[in-house]
């Protein structure tokens, strides 16, 4: 499924949603906000705000999300997980929010323009921003600040002074960005190399900011103490009492803090302040927030939140796709499904010398695997349907996802004969049994992390198609932790054929090459272990797992084709045109070589328990509730 | 009206385990009447103990169960009567004394508390009374520096001072019954015989009946004024204490007379043991053991309750088998009907003979009482006690000796 | 005695700070995965992973001989100063307090509860053997002691979470017998909804313990049922509930303390962090769950500390409770 992209896109992407009342176009959105069968249509601008809405669970909290993660912190630039980022959403706008791939609408950034060559953009902030706690206009000083100050760390950019964790984001080719200041409320970016999908990697775009004269507090940086601890400066702003109070968001934000219990619960209440309070927004109505409270809820049992969304305890929370049914069977508890879900699954080959040879010698045994594995019936059976196979290392759904794929046939027969056929005269089958060479049914060891439910079903499953295709299965199920100690994790020193240094040090997961560091414990097959990629910009997390030397290449695949290279390009490419024809490549010859066996990628459920209004239409990743919840109202 | 204090009629009790229905106490019969002391004597396991306590439903029931008879008290009929009343009873009336006080006494409380609350359970006094009479108690019965020793525990008193504690308490609701089971059994000989006199005074003080289950025939010669001989749950005889002694009527008693020291061969023990308490023999319960033994003995049920001959009256020759009395001149047959006699119309072998038979009779569970046995089988025996005995078999049991057995 | 008492609380410290020691050192021993993600987070950028690393450590006084980093913490103990918490971010000392008042609320009523409940079906028990109601009572006890406190409380709550608010019987809808799927901390202490949604909690802690409350009373009330001085005072014409409370009950006491206080200690410390991430409760459970995954050294330390005291505590007063029952002991003299 292509992104069926805007041909107009160009410089001018951002518009103002302002009072100039252009509106930025959804892609497939439906207009004037009707919900479809998902609450009650038509959106009088006049009652969205007054509305009363019928109070659930204690006292009147209007708007309970459970969640299984708390938010590590409260710090805007101390942002390491999902978690914490959607409860400063809440708090602080940032520059502008993704509506649809590559459309975007403004927020703190009214006007952002990119150069023809994707080398420098501009960008222009609204006029009416004013921090909190006393701090003034949001001004282009404070992004500039942010910038060199903190991304950039300052002069001692490596010395890990600062501790600002996206560093790396503002760094192109290993040169980092410039920024220069233009007016009050303008300043432009310059990039060491042209980058084509600039517009989605940029981080100023998303991230967020703080103002200049806080900043200013803390220089000369240096490490300080704090709480008995040598702290870096992100640490010791943190403690600043803006940030620890909540004050600082002024008008900033849809909600203004009122506690945390970290871990536990948060609260915010509706910001009366508001900047955006009342614009229109195209297929939201006017912006609310609508809510006057909203609370993050964490829960440590899943069950628990099950359970609690079904009674109505809480509002919403997240479900997975085999408790969709349960959980849909009491009364009011409705199911957001989107087909854009998040994440890639697939089982991981061990390619070094203490696994089986034939995956690391020969493509048609790895392409067998993918012939033996029906997705749907996988898909079925973790998801109940609620998920796509994959056939690449990409979303299902995802922009980059090649329209034409080498697809292998599901079946027995097939897999049978590459096995065969890939593995040389010193392996065959008698009868339904793959025999080794040394005369004994071939048999493989899988391991699976047992502490979750899915690893078990995917790990029966394929025992059993193996064992169909003549091959025994040894499963071992063990803790994650314990695969990454004993099985990912590589070491020339678990390998008593080698002698000496490594050829190379990637990391502890990539210690050597593939004949020289090995793991702990010999593998052949593991469940259970995921990257998080961006599907908008899949070109880190490729050249993080796949080239030989590369980070997280744990399995010690040795691609014959230039990953890193092309990975590159289409990162780099000037045109968009470029950037999809290179990840078009780089899929397809993943595709066919199947380093990892590709599984499939999940849908998006999420449960309510009360219709909402203001529920996007799920046409693309980036209608997601979550996105709005500026424009979420319960109807009783 | 007066009558006996308390008449136990044909009493069964029961106990029902796994191995199947104990019959401890199988039909037994007596009365105590006001101000006396009735000793109930027998060995181990013969179920005395079990109708001392059956009288005021002691026993755990379940398992136990009185399965008969009838035990009455001051004309109150206790077998029926409902638990509320008989607790009501239940140390005020009748009291018990136990035998072994380091454990009859509760470790955490009190000597002067444990007092005090047979008191205030019956009696709406305060605690400052109770524990004045507790004091005043315990000075009673013997225990010097009482005003102190109302504190202490029961640890620190030694084992007769804790008897004589254990019958402060058991007098401390004035009643009228005592029944006392083996109280001086777990003391010394010296203590011993305190205990027993302080008994004796207590009783004439108070006016108590007593009911002393003892095994020790020294001790039923020193107290008792009559007593109740048990063998497996059933009578074997019952006499006024002097008779019991001199004219032996069971050939259990004369055994364990015999057993006594200085009194026949000091050797002479018993041979045999106790029958099984669930399946007792037919017949007689002592005919295992029983050197008369005859088969008329080992069929049928145990034998009632005859009187028994007074030996003067035999020695005369005129064996009356109307019982005898409490011991007359020598030649004076007849004996003086005690007030509860019903001469008139007594069937033998009948209720109204164990009716008869009652206070001042003294009657023996042997079948050579009956008419038609000749009693001087046993009584012949016993006449010649230094030692010997003679088998002069009765008709139609030559030479039947079954002196073992089991 | 009382000399006994002050050698028993000296012992008490001593006993704590070994414990002390012993955590810490096993802390010391164990890797540090906040050393290593900050390893791999500085190799994702290009940058030198071991500095980063040792950066890491030494910003945390980690990289400090054993010895120094040990002094520096007992000599803070001593202050009571208990460090700060990462992964809680506020002082040791802030974050027990703020949970223990949770724990408190579900424990202390199902101490109380079990208590009563198990003692009270242990002794009707013994002296109503083989009845309907005696079968009747171990049943409900072995039940609470068996089924996995975890499967419990899950099911608990969708019964009566869940199904109660929807389901009807015989046309009355159940929906006012149902109680909340999870813990509001926004409640009052005393409040009647606080209250309420305590029961489930409570419920399932207490009957998991009820069961060997239930069980060792009944086995000394056995044990007493058929004592001399039990038949005493029925001799007495004491009722039968002065019988079982006054003397049974009272002398069972004695034993029956010895395994009191350690016993629900056991039983509540482990259930505790079921309970509370079932229940979603703040308390103490989940504070020591939260602190051992994330390594938060210092909270560890803290929390861990503080079943080690209760039971130290415990058991002294256990000891002391004994003499008091008994008084045919006496620790004068030892």
């Amino acid at each position: 499924m292509s992104d069926d992209q805007i041909d107009e896109r160009r410089r001018r992407v951002l518009q103002a949603a302002a009072a100039a009342g252009v509106s930025v176009t959804l892609a497939g959105c439906s207009s004037g906000g009707d919900g479809d069968g998902e609450g009650t249509p038509g959106t009088d601008a006049t009652d969205s705000v007054d509305e009363e809405f019928a109070p659930q669970g204690p006292g009147d909290r209007s708007w309970i999300t459970g969640t299984t993660s708390g938010a590590q912190s409260l710090n805007p630039l101390a942002i390491s997980d999902e978690a914490t980022n959607n409860r400063l959403d809440l708090l602080y706008d940032p520059g502008s929010v993704t509506i649809d791939g590559l459309e975007f609408e403004g927020r703190m950034i009214e006007e952002y323009e990119i150069a023809d060559d994707f080398t420098a953009a501009t960008y222009r902030l609204r006029d009416d921003l004013e921090w909190g706690a006393d701090y003034g206009q949001v001004t282009a000083d404070d992004y500039v600040s942010f910038v060199r100050d903190i991304a950039l760390g300052g002069p001692d950019m490596r010395t890990g002074v600062v501790g600002y964790s996206q560093t790396s984001s503002y760094i192109l080719g290993g040169e980092p960005i410039e920024i220069e200041k233009l007016g009050k409320l303008e300043f432009r970016v310059n990039l060491p190399q042209s980058r084509g999908f600039w517009l989605s990697e940029d981080p100023i775009r998303t991230a967020y900011v703080l103002p200049a004269d806080l900043i200013e507090k803390y220089k000369p940086f240096e490490q300080r103490e704090v709480n008995g601890n040598q702290a870096n400066v992100i640490t010791q702003i943190g403690q600043d009492e803006a940030i620890v109070e909540g004050d600082l968001s002024g008008n900033l934000g849809p909600f203004n803090f009122e506690s945390w219990d970290k871990g536990q619960k948060l609260v915010v209440s509706r910001n009366e302040d508001y900047y955006l309070s009342g614009t229109e927004l195209d297929g939201l109505g006017a912006a609310g927030p609508n809510l006057e409270e909203y609370t993050y809820q964490v829960f440590d049992e899943q069950s628990t939140a099950y359970s609690a969304v079904r009674a109505g305890d809480i509002t919403t929370t997240g479900v997975e796709g085999r408790k969709v049914e349960d959980v849909s069977q009491s009364d009011g508890v409705s199911i957001f499904e989107s087909d854009f879900g998040e994440g890639t699954f697939f089982l991981s080959l061990n390619h070094r010398v203490n696994g089986w040879a034939p995956i690391r010698e020969s493509r048609e045994v790895r392409q067998a695997f993918a012939h033996l594995i029906d997705k749907n019936t996988l898909v079925d059976q973790i998801f109940s349907g609620y998920g796509d196979p994959i056939g690449t290392f990409h979303e299902a759904w995802g922009p980059f996802y090649p329209d034409d794929l080498p697809t292998f046939e599901t079946g027995i027969e097939p897999a049978k004969e590459k096995f065969a056929n890939g593995t040389g005269s010193d392996y065959g089958y008698d009868g339904d049994t793959f025999l080794g060479p040394d005369g004994e049914q071939v048999e493989l060891k899988m391991v699976i992390d047992n502490t979750q439910q899915t690893p078990e079903i995917v790990g029966n499953y394929i025992k059993q198609r193996l064992g169909e295709a003549g091959i025994a299965v040894t499963i071992e199920g063990t803790s994650f932790g314990k695969i990454i100690a004993n099985y990912l994790q590589n070491s020339v020193e678990n390998n008593p054929n080698y002698d000496g240094e490594p050829s190379f040090q990637a990391s502890g997961f990539n210690n050597g090459a593939y004949d020289e560091a090995i793991g702990k414990n010999s593998w052949d097959l593991i469940y259970g272990v995921g990257f998080s990629g961006n599907p908008f910009t899949p070109w880190g997390t490729i050249r993080a797992l796949l080239p030989e030397q590369s980070q997280f290449n744990f399995m010690g695949y040795r691609p014959d084709f230039d990953v890193s290279g092309t990975a590159t390009a289409a990162a780099t490419a000037s045109s968009e045109e470029g950037t999809r024809e290179n990840m078009n490549e780089l899929f397809t010859f993943l595709a066919r070589d199947q380093p990892l066996t590709w599984l499939f990628s999940p849908q998006a459920t999420v449960a309510y328990r009360r219709p909402v209004e203001g529920l996007p239409e799920p046409d693309s990743f980036w209608d997601r509730p979550d996105a709005r919840t500026i424009g979420l109202r319960t109807t009783e | 009206m007066t009558g006996p204090l308390l008449e136990v009629t044909d009493l069964r009790t029961q106990f029902h385990t796994d191995e199947g229905v104990v019959r401890a106490v199988d039909g037994v019969s007596f009365d105590i009447g006001r101000g006396e002391t009735v000793c109930l004597v027998g060995e181990s396991g013969s179920g005395k103990s079990v109708t001392s306590e059956s009288i005021t439903k002691l026993i755990p029931i379940p398992p136990g169960e009185i399965a008969g008879g009838s035990i009455r008290f001051d004309g109150m009929e206790l077998t029926d009567l409902p638990e509320s009343d008989l607790r009501d009873l239940r140390g005020s009336r009748i009291a018990h004394v136990f035998q072994n006080p380091q454990e009859t006494l509760n470790p955490v409380y009190r000597v002067g508390r444990q007092i005090a609350e047979t008191i205030r359970i019956h009696e709406d006094v305060g605690k400052e009374a109770a524990r004045k009479r507790a004091v005043d108690l315990l000075d009673r019965v013997g225990i010097p520096d009482a005003a102190e020793r109302v504190d202490d525990y029961p640890h620190e008193m030694s084992g007769g001072m804790k008897q004589r504690v254990v019958i402060a308490m058991a007098l401390a609701g004035r009643p009228d019954l005592l029944i006392a089971d083996e109280p001086t059994t777990a003391l010394d000989v010296t203590i011993q015989a305190q205990i027993l006199r302080l008994l004796n005074d207590l009783q004439a003080e108070f006016d108590m009946a007593i009911l002393f289950v003892t095994h020790d025939l020294g001790v039923v010669a020193e107290v008792a004024d009559r007593v109740v001989v048990m063998y497996a749950g059933r009578v074997m005889e019952r006499a006024d204490v002097y008779d019991l002694f001199e004219n032996p009527g069971h050939p259990y008693t004369q055994a364990l007379l015999a057993c006594l020291p200085g009194r026949g061969d000091a050797t002479t023990a018993i041979g045999g043991s106790l029958p099984s308490p669930t399946n007792p023999p037919d017949g007689c319960r002592f005919h295992p053991r029983c050197p008369h033994a005859i088969p008329d003995c080992k069929s049928g049920d145990q034998p009632p309750l005859h009187p028994v001959p007074d030996p003067d009256a035999v020695a005369t020759g005129a064996g009356n088998p109307a019982g005898t009395g409490a011991g007359g001149p020598p030649g004076e047959p007849v004996r003086a009907a005690g007030p509860y006699d019903d001469t008139d119309g007594a069937e033998e072998g009948g209720w109204d003979e164990v009716r008869e038979a009652t206070v001042s009779g003294h009657v023996a569970s042997c079948i050579y009482y009956r008419q038609g046995y000749d009693a001087t089988t046993v009584r012949h025996d016993d006449a010649a006690a230094d030692g010997g005995s003679t088998d002069q078999g009765a008709s139609g049991a030559a030479g039947d000796e079954e002196g073992g057995g089991s | 005695m009382r000399w006994y008492v002050a050698r028993r609380l000296a012992w008490a410290l001593v006993a704590t700070w070994l414990a002390v020691t012993l955590t810490f050192g096993v802390l010391l021993a164990a890797p540090n995965p906040g050393a290593d993600a900050a390893a791999a987070q500085c190799a994702s950028q290009d940058r030198d992973p071991e500095q980063c690393r040792q950066q890491y450590l030494e910003s945390r006084g980690l990289d400090r001989p054993a010895h120094v980093q040990y002094i520096d913490y007992m000599t803070d103990l001593a202050a009571l100063d208990f460090g700060y918490s990462e992964s809680q971010e506020e002082p040791v000392t802030a974050a027990i307090a703020d949970a223990w008042i949770y724990s408190a609320q579900y424990f202390v009523p199902s101490i109380i509860i079990s208590v009563l409940i198990g003692y009270s079906i242990g002794l009707y028990s013994a002296l109503n053997r083989y009845t309907l109601t005696d079968y009747l009572g171990s049943f409900v006890a072995y039940f609470g002691i068996s089924i996995p406190n975890f499967w419990f409380a899950i099911v608990l709550i969708l019964v009566v979470g869940v199904y109660f608010r929807e389901a009807s019987l015989l046309g009355v809808s159940l929906d006012a017998l149902s109680l909340r799927t999870y813990y509001e901390t926004s409640y009052g202490v005393f409040t009647v909804e606080n209250a309420k949604q305590l029961i489930m909690p409570v419920i399932v802690l207490a009957t998991a313990s009820v069961a060997s409350q239930m069980r060792y009373s009944r086995a000394q009330a056995l044990e007493y049922a058929n004592a001399d001085f039990v038949k005493t005072a029925r001799a007495k014409g004491a009722s039968t509930w002065r019988v079982l409370v006054a003397h049974v009950l009272r002398v069972a006491l004695v034993p029956l303390s010895t395994i009191l206080i350690v016993d629900i200690l056991a039983v509540l410390f482990a259930g505790s962090f079921i309970i509370e991430a079932i229940f979603q409760i703040p308390g103490l459970g989940r504070l020591q769950l939260e602190a051992i995954t994330q390594k938060d050294t210092d909270l560890v330390a803290a929390v861990t500390l503080i079943p080690v005291f209760l039971a130290i505590v415990g058991n002294l007063i256990q000891d002391l409770a004994y003499v008091l029952l008994d008084p045919r002991i006496d620790y004068g003299d030892r």
